[in-house]
């Protein structure tokens, strides 16, 4: 396997109400990340792309789904990587720029 | 809040409001929770998302929009007062910048009427006179209605009746009118259906085919037309009746007659030759009756007296209330025309000044009205503009002269009304009621209570007001109407009156230089 580039690293920023609250309030920024990604690449990438030091990095692997919609329907989500980064105190991402 | 005011042409004002940025922050904020409920964004619940992520997802512009709006609605109100604007109707809200926030409305203002020296307008009134022949005239139609009818071999003579069919066309000696003739036939057509209103009875109007002779225009074709040979019928053309007089039953008669100079008459037609085919199918004799108490007594049959018992009338009285209502007509027609001159005269002097939205409104109404009666007749606005193949900006164009018409002559009314502070009381209207109601005889009661709602009074009262107006206008161009009292205010009018009441009662006529009078009575106090 190629290694993972750095600017492949984040995937997408997770805008939500829940991500919006730790970024208000605890100055966590959640992102989608390669599912290959391990926490160091995540620091790096953070630190490399938005110019912050970044104290923290917990990562979860979320589940895939399947839903139903109708008799034999089904509506399936893919199994994804969330990172948590928490930044240092006074930096910030203005994610929504992304 | 910084507030400009400009007046635009048209008597329109435009109204620039600037607000403070705080205040327009907090319009925002208001204006992106309003936004926020109605759309889903996702990874939030309806209504959560903070303002910075709703402003990227819908824009920043659909939020100032909406801000301005609610910011609009919030300052018009003291906008309005503290710039001492009179609007007659909601305003535009035209623009906005953002930065500084300013909101500009355009608002139509109130209009205003000047109506002048109007109290000085004099205008002739001609007393309509009733002459002997008129009444005649009016006896002449009462004997042939009950003249006895028998149909006759004789020849024709006058003061018969006949049943011909005519047809008539245009001599044209003159190819290079033939556009003009070709409008003289709908005039003529609509002239002749007047004529034949006269003789009713059961003639149908005939369609007009040009049977033979394709190149002359028609001016007449009727079949089994009914025609009274006598003065009180109007002739198509002078000499039509006599060209007919000795006429056979069966025969056809050809003659050439020529309309008289009379442009008035005969529009177009005036000074052309008309070419008249007459074939008689049936000559009837009218035998009339003798003008004595008698007849007198079987026109009026269904006459009652005040008690509701049968009594007819002697000659003499028919005669004096033939002429009773003739006179009343003639007055009440003189009255509307000289009314309707001296109103016209009044709008000429007046200057009067309207938004362009008043003329709008008039126009609709007056196409609205139009949709009524045309719904009536089991059509819409919407069939008839495409029967006719306009649009509605056609028919508002067309209606449009006579709306504005209307309006200035409603606006001169009004300011006409206030001016001579025509009011109208409550025992006023209670004494229109009353007499309205007692047309009604045993439904009185019920038709009391239908007089009586508040709308129903006010509409009763307006009527009265206008009409007080009406015959007031009318009082002031003979030169009858009383003076009005002086009020402490500074308005031209007046002072005018105040000047001429100076000089004398009797003479209402306001003097020549009453301008300077009153700028030198200004320059004294």
């Amino acid at each position: 396997m190629a290694e993972l580039h750095l600017y492949d690293v984040l995937v997408r920023p997770v805008v939500s109400e829940k991500s919006n609250i730790q970024a208000e309030d605890l100055n966590q920024y959640v992102f989608e990340v390669a599912s290959g990604a391990n926490k160091i690449q995540i620091k790096e990438a953070v630190e490399t792309i938005f110019d912050v030091s970044v104290t923290n990095v917990n990562t979860m692997v979320m589940p895939a789904k399947r839903g139903k919609r109708g008799r034999n329907w089904y509506v399936r989500t893919k199994q994804w990587k969330k990172a948590v980064v928490t930044l240092a105190d006074g930096d910030s991402i203005e994610l929504y720029n992304l | 809040m910084n507030i400009q005011t400009e007046r635009l042409e048209n008597h329109t004002a435009r109204l620039t409001v600037q607000v403070d940025a705080g205040r327009f922050d907090v319009a925002k904020k208001e204006a992106a929770r309003k936004i926020a409920k109605k759309i889903n964004i996702p990874g939030f619940r309806r209504g959560k998302a903070p303002y910075k992520i709703l402003a990227n997802y819908v824009g920043e512009a659909a939020i100032i929009e909406d801000a301005a709006e609610i910011i609009a609605n919030q300052v018009y109100p003291t906008a309005l007062d503290e710039s001492g604007l009179e609007p007659y109707g909601p305003a535009a809200f035209e623009d906005f910048t953002a930065d500084p926030p300013t909101l500009i409305f355009v608002l139509p203002l109130e209009p205003e009427i000047d109506l002048g020296d109007y109290r000085s307008i004099r205008l002739d009134y001609a007393v309509p006179q009733v002459e002997d022949a008129d009444v005649d005239k009016v006896f002449k139609e009462l004997q042939e209605e009950h003249s006895v009818i028998e149909e006759s071999a004789k020849p024709v003579a006058l003061g018969d009746r006949l049943t011909v069919d005519i047809h008539a066309v245009l001599v044209e000696d003159d190819k290079d009118d033939q556009p003009e003739t070709q409008d003289a036939t709908v005039v003529e057509s609509a002239e002749a259906s007047e004529a034949g209103e006269a003789h009713s009875d059961d003639e149908h109007t005939a369609d007009i085919d040009k049977h033979f002779d394709d190149d002359a225009t028609v001016l007449l074709h009727r079949h089994d037309s009914v025609l009274v040979l006598s003065d009180s019928h109007p002739e198509f053309v002078p000499g039509f009746n006599d060209a007919l007089v000795g006429a056979t039953n069966g025969e056809t008669r050809e003659f050439v007659l020529p309309f008289p100079d009379d442009a008035e008459k005969y529009e177009e037609l005036a000074g052309e030759e008309g070419k008249f085919e007459v074939t008689i199918k049936k000559i009837e004799t009218m035998t009339l009756p003798a003008l004595n108490d008698d007849f007198a007594a079987r026109v009026t049959a269904d006459e009652k007296d005040e008690d509701g018992e049968a009594k007819s009338l002697t000659l003499l009285e028919l005669r004096m209330r033939i002429r009773e209502n003739l006179t009343k007509d003639a007055e009440n027609k003189a009255k509307d025309a000289y009314f309707n001159q001296v109103l016209a005269d009044m709008v000429e002097r007046a200057t009067i000044a309207y938004p362009e939205v008043m003329v709008k409104e008039q126009v609709n109404s007056r196409l609205q009205y139009l949709d009524q009666e045309l719904r009536r007749q089991g059509l819409t606005l919407d069939d008839y503009m495409r029967i006719m193949n306009k649009s509605r900006e056609d028919l508002e164009a067309e209606h449009r002269d006579t709306a504005v018409h209307d309006l200035e002559q409603g606006l001169v009314m009004r300011q006409v009304i206030e001016n001579e502070k025509i009011v109208v009381d409550d025992a006023a209207v209670d004494d229109e009621i009353a007499s309205l109601v007692s047309q009604y005889g045993e439904q009185a009661d019920s038709m009391r209570s239908l007089f009586s709602t508040p709308t129903m009074r006010q509409n009763l009262r307006s009527e009265l007001i206008h009409r007080h107006a009406v015959d007031r206008v009318i009082a002031i161009a003979k030169g009858e109407a009383p003076e009005l009292e002086v009020v402490e205010e500074p308005e031209s009018e007046d002072v005018g009156v105040q000047a001429a009441e100076d000089t004398s009662v009797q003479d209402v006529e306001l003097p020549e230089n009453m301008g300077e009078e009153s700028t030198q009575e200004g320059d004294v106090s």
